[in-house]
C-alpha cells in the first residue's frame, strides 16, 4: 500500500469559521437572506410534512371485526386527535386485547363502515428551523434553508439521542471519569446544556428532564439505559431500538422520545470522557453550547457536532487540518481501547505484515509505554502539539 | 404493466456488465496483463495477473482505505491509490493521467484487460412483501439474495399474528427498509390484504423512496396494483399460474443483477475505469466455487467476507448461494443486533453479557473500518460470524453439518488470527464430511472475486490463475463424530511423515487436538475411533488409514483432530461453557483473552 498523506480534522476545532448547513427535512418556506445577523433562536425557515395528506387505517381487518362494525370499536370519536402509536380502536378476541394504533399523530376525520377503514390526516405541524447558532447567513437553500457562517469552536461527538438544541454550558460534575448520578442535577440546570461526565443513567436523564434541562453531554452511556428512557412502559430488545434494516441512517435515535438530549463523546458503555475533550468543555462554561444531530436519513457516518459560536463573524480562519505527528494529541477508537488518550510520537509509517500493508502510528499512553498503532485506530483530538 | 422478463439476458444472468466505454473501444479481452479492481466500502484493491513463462500467474496486490463511502462517497480515489500501490510494489506504470494505460507496452507498463467487482456503489435495497403463503417466497427471496440486494422480507420480519396483513406493522417495516423496489407476491389472503399492501406502498412510493415494483400474482391483482401503484412506480408484472417458479425466480435475480450493474455504470463518470468490466462479487464467487468443485471434484463452500458476506457452496453438483449485502463486521455491523445476543454470547470464552455484546456492535458501528487489535475484538468478531456463518448455511439451503470437504475464504484482513478464523469456519459451518476429512484454505490475497470476475471472459486465464496461485492450505481437519462423556477416549491414531519421522496420539471427546505437518509435506494418517466414533459418516469403530492417494497434506497451521462430534454443543451453565470454549482455544494455541 502506498503511504497516502491524509489529513484529518481533528474532534476539537478552535477559533475557525465554520459553514454550517441548517436545513429542514421536507420543502419548506425560507424566510432567512443572505447576509442576515442570526442568533440561535433566529427563524431560518418553516416546514409542514405532512399537509395534505391522509392515511387509511384498514380497522376492520386489525381487529378481525365486521367493517360495519368498527364505529363501536373506537376509542376516541371521529375528529380526536391520536399521537403516534395511540390506539385508534380497541377489541377483546379471547385473553387478548387487539388495537389498531395511529402510524402517526393525526387527527381521525372519518369511518368507512363499508370497507371497514378510516382516515387519519396527519397532524400537520408548522415546524420553525432555527439558526441554533450566533452567524451570519452564507447561502440560501431555496426552499430548505441556509448555510450559517459561523465563527467559534466546535467538537464532534459519536452519536446522540435527542432533538437539537442550544443553551449555555454548565459544569454539574468535576472530572471526566465520574458518573452524573440523579442527585448532583439540581433546579440550577434548568435549560442549560450539562457537562456530565464519564456517563449517566436512566434516572439522571429523568432527572434532567425534571429540571428542565436541554441537553447533558457525557463520555459513553449504556445503551440499555437509553432504551429503558425511550420506552419506559416496555422493554424493546436492543435490535428493535438500535436496528435497522442496512445503512444510511445515522445512529441517532428515537429523537422524539428523548427526555433530553444526550451528546456522547466516546461510545457505548462506560468510557471516560477523554480528559482534552472535558477540559476543553469546562473552560467554557457559561458560554452557548449549540448541539447539531443529525437528522433521521444523514449517512451514517455523520456525527453530532456541538458549537460554540460568537456573534462577531470572522472573515476567514479555515479550519486546521492536521496529520499524525510528534506531539498530536489523540485517542485510540477500536471497542477495547475506547477513549484510551495518546500523544502521537511521529508521523504516519507503512507497515508490510503478512496481510498486505497498513499505515500505522507510534503513540505514547500516559504510562510513559509506546507503542504502533494503526492509523484506523486513531482520532486527532487536537491541532495543539504537547512536546516529548 | 410490462411483463417481467423471465427469459435471461445472457448479460444479466452472468452477472457482467460492461462500462462504459470510449468511443471505438469494445469491451475488454483478456490478453496477457490483466488488472481487477476489488472494491467496496471498506477496502480497495487492485490485482495485477501477467504471463509468467506461457502461464498467467498473479503478480502483485495493491490496497488502500475504501473513498466510496462518505466522506468521499466515490471509490475512484481509493482505487487510484490502489493502483499507485500496484506501481510502487512492481516498478510498472498502470496509469497515464487519468487513465489506464492499455494495451500492455513492450516495457511491461499497462494492461490489456481491466475487470471491476465487489461493490463499488451501495447495494439495492428492496422488499418482498407477500400476502397468503407460497413456496414461490422462498424462490423469490433466495433470487433476490443471490444479488447485490439488501432484501427486507415481511414474512420474516413482521409477526404472523392471524395471518393478515397489519397495516399499522407493515408501514412502520417498509419506513425501516426504505426499499426502492418492492416485489409484490400475492399468493392467497383477502383482497382486504392485497389492498392493505398496495395503500402502504402507494405511501411511501408519494414519498419519493420506492421507485419500481415487481407484481407476481394473476392478471386481476396485476390490475389492481397498476391502478394503485402505476402511476407512481415503474411496474412489471408476471403471472405464477402461467410460468415456472424457477423461471420467475431467475428472472428477479436477472432483474435485480442488471439494476445493479447499471447502478455500478452510471456511477462510474470518471474515465480511468471506461473500458473495464464490472462482474458482481456473487457471480465471482459462484464462477470460482462451480471450477473448484468441477475441477477437484470436492464439495466446496466458499466463503467471502467484506462489506457483506457471500456465501456459495457446490456440493456433488449442486450449488447453493446467498449474499448478505447489509451483514458483515464493518459498515453493516448493525445488521448483526439481528442475531440474539445469547447467541454470540454462547462463544465467548469470558464472563461477559448480553449488553456487552451489543455495546460492542454498536461501537464498532460508530467506527467501522478500525482494526481489531486485541484479542478480545477478535474472539467477540468470531464470536459474531460462527452465529453469521451458521445462519447464512441455512439460508442457502444447506442441511445443518453440510458434507463439505473444502472450504475457502477470504480475504484475510489486518490483526486476523488465522487459527482463529479456522476455528471460526469450523464452528460456524460445522462441516461434516462423509470421508471426515475437510481442507480449510484461505485466499489471503483476495482471488477468489477476481479470478470469478475474470472466469467469464476468459476461463482459461482464470483457470490457469486458480490452479497455481489461488488458494493457502491453513490446516486439514478431521471430523470425528459421536458422543461420549467428555474426557472419554473419542480417537488415537498416528501421523506417519514421508520423512519417517512419528508422532502418536489420542483424542478427548469434546477436545481438539493440533498436529504440525508444514505446508508441502504429505503423511499417512492412522485413525482408530473408539466405539461409538467414526471418522466423518463412516462406520463407527471403522479405522481409517489415510495413505497412498488419500495422504493428508501439511497446511499452515498442520493437521487438526476435532473430537467434538456433530452438531457441536456447548454447556448450558455458564462456568462450564467458558471453560470448555477456553479449552478448544487452548488447544489449538489461540490466547483466550
Amino acid at each position: 500500500m502506498a503511504l497516502q498523506v491524509t489529513t484529518f480534522e481533528p474532534v476539537i476545532v478552535e477559533d475557525a469559521v465554520f459553514l454550517i448547513e441548517r436545513v429542514v427535512r421536507t420543502a419548506g418556506e425560507v424566510t432567512a437572506r443572505v447576509n442576515d445577523l442570526v442568533e440561535p433562536e433566529t427563524k431560518l425557515a418553516t416546514e409542514s410534512s405532512e399537509a395534505g395528506r391522509t392515511l387509511t387505517l384498514h380497522l376492520a381487518r386489525e381487529l378481525g371485526v365486521a367493517p360495519n362494525t368498527v364505529s363501536r370499536y373506537l376509542t376516541k370519536p371521529i375528529g380526536s386527535a391520536f399521537q403516534a402509536g395511540e390506539a385508534v380502536a380497541r377489541t377483546r378476541r379471547g385473553l387478548r386485547v387487539i388495537t389498531a394504533s395511529a402510524p402517526s399523530a393525526g387527527t381521525l376525520t372519518a369511518v368507512d363502515e363499508a370497507t371497514g377503514t378510516a382516515t387519519l390526516a396527519p397532524e400537520a405541524p408548522t415546524r420553525e428551523l432555527p439558526a441554533l447558532v450566533y452567524g451570519q447567513v452564507d447561502t440560501v437553500l431555496e426552499g430548505r434553508g441556509a448555510l450559517i457562517r459561523a465563527s467559534g469552536a466546535r467538537l464532534r461527538g459519536t452519536f446522540a439521542v435527542g432533538g437539537e438544541v442550544w443553551g449555555p454550558l454548565k459544569v454539574a460534575i468535576d472530572r471526566p471519569d465520574r458518573e452524573l448520578t440523579p442527585d448532583a442535577i439540581t433546579p440550577d440546570l434548568s435549560g442549560a446544556v450539562v457537562l456530565g461526565g464519564m456517563t449517566l443513567g436512566a434516572a439522571a436523564m429523568r432527572r434532567l428532564a425534571e429540571v428542565s434541562a436541554r441537553a447533558v453531554i457525557v463520555g459513553s452511556v449504556s445503551e440499555a439505559e437509553v432504551r429503558r428512557v425511550l420506552s419506559p412502559s416496555e422493554v424493546l430488545p436492543p435490535a428493535g431500538v438500535w436496528r435497522s434494516l442496512g445503512r444510511g441512517r445515522a445512529l441517532a435515535a428515537g429523537s422524539e422520545r428523548a427526555p433530553v438530549t444526550v451528546f456522547v463523546t466516546e461510545g457505548f458503555g462506560r468510557w471516560p470522557m477523554a480528559a482534552p475533550i472535558f477540559d476543553f468543555l469546562a473552560r467554557r462554561e457559561g458560554q452557548v453550547a449549540s448541539l447539531l444531530v443529525p437528522r433521521d436519513g444523514a449517512a451514517p457516518e455523520a456525527p453530532p457536532e456541538l458549537y460554540f459560536t460568537v456573534a462577531t463573524v470572522e472573515d476567514d480562519a479555515s479550519i486546521q487540518r492536521i496529520e499524525p505527528a510528534d506531539g498530536v494529541v489523540a485517542r485510540l477508537v477500536d471497542p477495547t481501547h475506547l477513549g484510551t488518550v495518546v500523544t502521537c510520537r511521529g508521523g504516519v509509517l507503512l507497515e508490510r505484515g503478512p496481510f498486505g500493508a497498513q499505515e500505522v502510528v507510534e503513540v505514547e499512553f500516559t504510562t510513559g509505554t509506546r507503542r504502533r498503532v494503526p492509523l484506523a485506530n486513531l482520532e486527532l483530538l487536537t491541532a495543539e502539539a504537547q512536546s516529548s | 404493466m410490462t411483463g417481467i422478463n423471465v427469459e435471461r439476458s445472457s448479460d444479466a444472468s452472468s452477472g457482467v456488465e460492461t462500462f462504459p466505454t470510449q468511443a471505438g473501444m469494445n469491451g475488454p479481452q483478456t490478453r496477457d496483463a490483466v488488472l481487477v479492481v476489488d472494491v467496496d466500502g471498506a477496502a480497495a484493491r487492485a490485482l495485477l495477473f501477467d504471463m509468467v513463462e506461457g502461464s498467467p500467474r498473479f503478480v502483485a496486490v495493491g490496497v488502500s482505505r475504501s473513498t466510496a463511502v462518505p466522506p468521499l462517497d466515490d471509490p475512484a480515489p481509493g482505487i487510484v491509490r490502489a493502483i499507485r500501490d500496484l506501481e510502487e510494489q512492481t516498478g510498472r506504470a498502470l496509469i497515464d493521467g487519468e487513465q489506464l494505460i492499455t494495451p500492455q507496452r513492450p516495457n511491461g507498463d499497462g494492461i490489456d484487460a481491466c475487470f471491476v467487482t465487489g461493490m463499488p456503489v451501495p447495494p439495492l435495497r428492496a422488499a418482498l412483501i407477500t400476502v397468503g403463503q407460497s413456496d414461490l417466497r422462498r424462490e423469490l427471496a433466495s433470487a433476490a439474495r443471490r444479488t447485490t440486494t439488501i432484501l427486507a422480507d415481511s414474512t420474516e420480519d413482521l409477526p404472523e399474528g392471524d395471518g393478515t396483513v397489519s397495516s399499522t406493522a407493515l408501514r412502520e417495516w417498509l419506513a425501516l427498509a426504505r426499499p426502492e423496489t418492492v416485489v409484490l407476491l400475492c399468493a392467497g389472503g383477502t383482497p382486504d390484504d392485497w389492498t392493505v399492501v398496495l395503500d402502504a406502498v402507494a405511501d411511501l412510493a408519494r414519498d419519493g423512496v420506492v421507485r419500481s415494483g415487481i407484481v407476481v400474482s394473476d392478471d386481476a391483482h396485476q390490475q389492481q396494483a397498476a391502478a394503485a401503484l402505476g402511476s407512481t412506480l415503474d411496474l412489471s408484472g408476471t403471472d405464477p399460474s402461467t410460468v415456472d417458479a424457477r423461471e420467475i425466480a431467475s428472472a428477479l435475480e436477472s432483474e435485480l443483477r442488471a439494476a445493479y450493474a447499471r447502478r455500478v455504470s452510471e456511477a462510474s463518470s470518471g474515465r480511468l475505469l471506461a473500458a473495464a468490466r464490472f462482474v458482481d462479487r456473487p457471480h465471482a464467487v459462484q464462477s470460482v466455487t462451480a471450477f473448484l468443485n468441477r475441477r477437484m471434484g470436492r464439495n466446496v463452500l466458499a466463503v467471502s467476507m467484506s462489506e457483506g458476506t457471500v456465501l456459495q457452496a457446490a456440493l456433488e453438483g449442486r450449488g447453493a448461494a446467498v449474499h448478505r449485502a447489509e451483514r458483515d463486521l464493518g459498515s453493516g455491523v448493525r445488521s448483526l443486533l439481528a442475531i440474539p445476543p445469547e447467541d454470540v454470547l454462547r462463544w465467548l470464552p469470558a464472563r461477559t453479557s448480553t449488553e456487552d455484546v451489543t455495546q460492542w456492535i454498536l461501537n464498532r458501528a460508530l467506527r467501522p473500518f478500525t482494526v481489531m487489535e486485541s484479542q478480545a475484538d477478535r474472539l467477540m468478531a468470531a464470536a459474531l460470524q460462527r452465529e453469521l456463518l451458521a445462519r447464512l448455511v441455512r439460508e442457502a439451503g444447506l442441511p445443518e453439518q453440510p458434507d463439505v470437504d473444502l472450504i475457502a475464504a477470504g480475504p484475510a484482513s489486518p490483526g486476523e488470527s488465522l487459527m482463529l478464523t479456522v476455528l471460526t469456519l469450523l464452528d460456524g459451518i460445522q462441516p461434516t464430511p462423509a470421508a471426515g476429512v475437510v481442507s480449510v484454505a484461505a485466499d489471503l490475497e483476495g482471488m477468489m472475486v477476481s479470478a470469478g470476475a475474470i472466469a467469464g471472459s476468459d476461463p482459461a486465464y482464470a483457470r490457469d490463475v486458480l490452479e497455481q496461485d489461488f488458494l493457502t492450505p491453513l490446516a486439514t481437519c478431521i471430523v470425528i463424530t459421536g458422543s461420549a462423556p467428555e474426557g472419554a477416549l473419542a480417537v488415537r491414531g498416528e501421523l506417519r511423515r514421508e520423512g519417517g519421522e512419528s508422532t502418536r496420539f489420542s483424542v478427548p471427546a469434546g477436545s481438539l487436538h493440533r498436529l504440525p505437518l508444514p505446508e508441502g509435506e504429505t503423511a499417512t494418517l492412522i485413525l482408530e475411533p473408539e466405539p461409538g466414533f467414526a471418522v466423518g459418516k463412516r462406520e463407527p469403530g471403522e479405522v481409517v488409514r489415510l495413505e497412498g492417494e488419500q495422504q493428508v497434506f501439511g497446511a499452515e497451521l498442520g493437521v487438526i483432530i476435532d473430537a467434538r462430534g456433530r452438531p457441536i454443543s456447548l454447556p448450558d451453565d455458564r462456568e462450564a461453557r467458558v471453560a470448555r470454549l477456553q479449552s478448544w482455544l487452548a488447544d489449538l494455541g489461540v490466547p483466550a483473552e
